[in-house]
């Protein structure tokens, strides 16, 4: 019986749908930790890793980010899916996130957009709703391990123990998220231009490894024409378009794991050095150029999701509240500070390197999201100082 | 800067409506937080019947007259070298600005902390307001001062949006009002400019019905800026912000246009060079395709005390430590003691704040509401969802007989619809038992009483659900009726809910369920991002405290009750080792 969804007094069909489309599950932890719950959205088996976010709005942004790939995601405010999703609001063509784990999925009132339990139908990905997710969030907080499955409650047998047992064991079997190339899964295979919105002030190539709309939109908007090239371009493929910046794009999984990435990243910055293009590197792409210099990542023990985090930016002291998603992040060592790099901005609350810069001026880094999407874009300023210093000079 | 010696802090004087305890709340936070650096603290205040005006909080108390005379007396004589004037509300600004204008801070050599006077005098002024906000190309309501006719009707049809006619030099106003239409709009341009004696009158786009949205924000010294809280009142544009039932966080808003009204409300405190506390609110078309600033308070607000409670974080205590020059980032997470105070609450959970009238000691009064406020105080609820908030706060209101299932036999909706809903739903202190009532006999649905009150339909929609739930835990098992937000007074349960009876309660076998089987508890009102070093989830605290226990067993800080839904133990498994399996 759900003590949710069925009450709303309205013909919207949309609710009709819902309604139908929601049957009991459950979510299995491979630590052992078996919870009840409903299916919403497409009723069908999910798994992946789980990972929360402190993101009270913005479902269609968090659904449609390629970071978010092989991850089911938690959501710690408590009601969701309250307003329709504008497709302006997409940060990709399709859904990458898993599934959802809700307290409370809302239908929205009627009008234009999808809601968010319309999407992930849609998407034929489930949300497990009527979970305690400030409990799940507690026990990822408290070390709890990440692999989950989602899956229909057994008809006739919600709560035999073998099924339960079978279930963690599921979970205890799920692809770890490290060992998957998630990269070639969601970065786009085409070269393709995206034009700037007003007059055109410099040319920028831009490696994507799963980048968000929103980061070429706040890139294009800055005059920027953006050549985009696919994940495994090499220096000289970047270099054959002369570009005044070269971008690195954010992505989903572990860069450790992506050599030939990490090898590009490292020549580019050589280049860099050495009169090319000067490079802007965000979320992943910070992380190759990090580990192309020598440095190491480590995949936090809790990771950053959601759009309340504080960032201190060295040479001003002042503060951020941004945009972050990353489970993995930059270990500060002796190798940085060798290849020239110091950390320029840095995570308020737990110290986790924020940003680099290196001494020439020509490479620029940030782990975190100054396009926001979801989130706010208070830290903008770092692509208008990263425009601002090619701007003429390819003319 | 160079740290004040002794700062002058003016009290909220006498509790008015409008002005009540919330400043007092806030003048103690930042006494207290003033001393707490070692500065001391002059308090000035009319009204001795105040936690302020306590010795061990306000330091030196001086209780007398809130005057410009009186104030530069006590400067005279006490020669404080600093003055904190935005802790007490508009009486403590208004004054603030007066001293400095009879030149008694220059003279004394006070220095003003927090706050420049200009920004606080282009906040206040409606010409000064007009070019801060237009100067950051941030949107206000479009008006324009007319001598004719033709010349009003340029300005209405460029607009092509309902208007307010407002003639210049006229007592009470009189003479102007709202115009929705062309030909409204001429015939209120002809009566206002005959009724204004200077023959001219101010037509300004009108905001009616517009979604009102506040937010809460602190900048310091090195330019910092956070946003503490958003805010979204429930009753449209027309119902003062204190009239009205406000919502945190923000619930109907898309993400791209949160965010942009956040960024709009930083960038007023930016322009406005404010080091403190500010509060900015919004209006929003209610498309979401528009909005405007309607108003700009260079000073704890009323809403600052709201956004502290449901937030956790003090608002008004660390607008006293960025005044002594403190950066936000340098200052502990004030909530937890480490950590910083430079984040951002994301909180987990629906704050609803109800107004409380005083309209039973006053029955003749007009009880409409409008652009005057008329609270007297507040009731505020929290719970992990919108409904049992509301229902939390309901139940902390008084009088206690206008329970959720009260309704006012005068209307007589058992029998027959109301003839004119408009008239039935316009703004009173009853207008949520109104629409409850209406819902409840079937009269209408949440569409229709949204269309009529302007109040969002996820807000209706939520009302409508509430009242099916009242419906459904009949016969149902308890535990759903206390999910769906209900307490254990009989105004909120209707006869036949498992085990409960009307006027007497819950039988004996129920309440043993109720504090053993379900397993209701408490959860810390928590700061997500920040409690300790760590994570933005590290203040979360699980299960406190068995609901039910004993009322001695006092939770440490503020907390807040939930109803698990049919995962009870989940809190315990959770933390248990086997749960806690490493990776």
């Amino acid at each position: 019986m759900s003590v949710h969804t069925r009450t709303v007094q309205t013909t919207s069909p949309a609710i009709e749908r819902s309604a139908s489309y929601s049957r009991p599950g459950l979510l299995a932890l491979e630590g052992g930790l078996v919870v009840r719950g409903y299916l919403r959205g497409a009723p069908v088996p999910a798994e992946g890793d789980l990972i929360f976010t402190t993101a009270a709005t913005g479902w269609g942004e968090i659904l449609t980010d390629p970071s978010y790939a092989g991850q089911v995601v938690i959501l710690t405010h408590p009601m969701a899916g309250s307003y329709r999703i504008d497709p302006a609001e997409l940060e990709s063509a399709r859904v990458h996130a898993r599934a959802l784990v809700v307290t409370r999925l809302v239908t929205p009132p009627a009008g234009p957009g999808r809601s968010l339990e319309e999407m992930l139908a849609d998407a034929g990905i489930p949300a497990i709703e009527g979970i305690d997710t400030r409990s799940l969030t507690l026990a990822l907080r408290n070390g709890a391990a990440r692999r989950a499955v989602i899956r229909a409650t057994p008809d006739g047998n919600p709560g035999a123990e073998a099924d339960h047992a079978a279930l963690v064991a599921a979970a205890g079997a799920v692809t770890p998220w490290e060992s998957v190339d998630h990269v070639a899964a969601v970065a786009t295979r085409r070269v393709h231009v995206v034009p700037p919105s007003g007059e055109r002030r410099a040319r920028a190539v831009l490696v994507d490894y799963g980048v968000k709309r929103s980061l070429l939109a706040a890139l294009a908007a800055r005059g920027l024409e953006l050549t985009v090239l696919p994940h495994d371009a090499s220096a000289a493929d970047v270099a054959s378009h002369a570009p005044d910046l070269v971008v690195l794009s954010p992505g989903p999984g572990d860069p450790a794991r992506m050599a030939p990435q990490i090898a590009v990243a490292g020549e580019l910055a050589q280049r860099a050095l050495s009169g090319g293009p000067p490079i802007l590197a965000i979320c992943l792409g910070h992380q190759l150029l990090a580990l192309a210099a020598g440095a190491q990542t480590r995949r936090l023990a809790v990771g950053h999701h959601g759009g309340n985090h504080a960032v201190i930016e060295a040479a001003t002291g002042r503060v951020d509240i941004g945009a972050h998603n990353h489970e993995v992040a930059v270990l500060e060592g002796p190798a940085l500070a060798a290849a020239g790099y110091r950390v320029s901005h840095r995570d308020l609350n737990d110290g986790t390197v924020e940003g680099l810069s290196h001494a020439s001026g020509r490479i620029a880094s940030v782990q975190f999201h100054p396009e926001g999407a979801p989130g706010p874009i208070d830290a903008a300023r770092v692509f208008d100082s990263a425009v601002a210093s090619v701007v003429g000079a390819g003319a | 800067m160079t740290r004040p010696r002794n700062v002058l802090v003016i009290g909220s004087g006498p509790i008015t409506i409008g002005q009540a305890a919330e400043f007092d709340y806030a003048g103690v936070q930042a006494c207290l937080a003033l001393r707490g650096e070692g500065v001391e603290t002059l308090l000035v205040n009319s009204n001795p019947a105040t936690v302020m005006t306590d010795p061990d909080v306000g330091g030196q108390v001086i209780i007398g007259p809130l005057t410009v005379g009186h104030l530069e007396e006590v400067i005279a004589e006490h020669r404080p070298d600093a003055l904190l004037p935005t802790l007490g509300g508009q009486t403590g600004l208004n004054l603030a600005v007066a001293l400095d204008d009879a030149g008694v801070l220059e003279r004394y050599g006070v220095r003003v902390l927090g706050t420049p006077l200009a920004a606080v005098r282009a906040a206040e002024d409606r010409g000064g307001f007009r070019d801060l906000v237009t100067g950051i190309g941030e949107p206000i309501p479009e008006s324009a001062v007319v001598e004719s006719v033709a010349e009003g009707m340029r300005f209405v049809e460029a607009l092509a949006g309902p208007v307010v006619i407002r003639p210049a030099f006229t007592l009470g106003g009189g003479g102007g009002g709202f115009a929705h239409t062309a030909d409204q709009a001429r015939e209120r341009l002809a009566t206002g400019l005959a009724a204004s004696p200077i023959g001219q009158v101010l037509v300004e786009r009108s905001l009616l019905g517009w979604y009102e949205i506040e937010f809460e924000v602190l900048r310091d010294a090195s330019d910092t800026a956070i946003a503490i809280c958003g805010m979204e009142n429930l009753d449209p544009m027309g119902v003062h912000t204190g009239d009205s039932i406000v919502v945190a966080p923000i619930q109907t808003l898309p993400d791209p246009l949160v965010q942009q009204l956040r960024r709009c409300a930083l960038k007023i405190v930016r322009a406005l060079r404010l080091q403190g506390g500010c509060n900015v609110q919004l209006a929003v078309r209610p498309d979401g395709g528009d909005y405007r600033v309607i108003e700009v308070n260079p000073r704890v607000s009323r809403s600052s005390a709201l956004a502290s409670k449901a937030t956790g974080y003090p608002i008004a205590r660390v607008a006293a430590l960025i005044a002594l020059g403190k950066r936000l980032h340098e200052l502990p997470n004030p909530a937890t003691g480490s950590g910083s105070a430079a984040f951002e609450p994301a909180v987990d959970y629906v704050v609803v704040k109800l107004p409380r009238w005083p309209f039973d000691k006053f029955p003749t009064a007009d009880r409409s509401l409008g652009i005057q406020m008329k609270a007297t105080g507040e009731a505020m609820g929290i719970g992990r969802e919108f409904a049992p908030a509301l229902l939390k706060a309901l139940r902390s209101l008084e009088p206690r007989g206008h329970g959720w299932l009260w309704e006012d036999e005068a209307w007589g909706l058992s029998h027959r619809a109301p003839e004119d809903p408009e008239a039935f739903l316009t703004p009173t202190d009853t207008r949520l038992w109104r629409m409850l009532a209406l819902l409840r006999h079937g009269w209408t649905d949440a569409s229709v009483v949204s269309r009529v009150t302007g109040i969002a339909p996820w807000f209706t929609e939520r009302l409508a659900e509430m009242v099916a739930a009242e419906q459904r835990v009949v016969g149902a098992p308890l535990l759903e009726a206390k999910q769906a937000g209900f307490g254990d007074v009989w105004q909120e349960l209707r006869p036949g809910v498992d085990g409960f009876t009307a006027g007497e309660g819950y039988n004996d076998e129920r309440r043993a369920d109720l504090s053993n089987e379900h397993n209701g508890f408490t959860q810390r009102i928590d700061y997500i991002w920040a409690r300790g070093v760590g994570h933005p989830t590290a203040g979360l605290q699980g299960r406190i405290k068995r609901f039910g226990a004993e009322p001695s067993d006092k939770v440490d800080g503020p907390y807040f009750k939930i109803w698990p839904s049919d995962h009870a133990g989940l809190v315990a498994e959770l933390l248990s080792p086997v749960a806690l399996g490493r990776r």
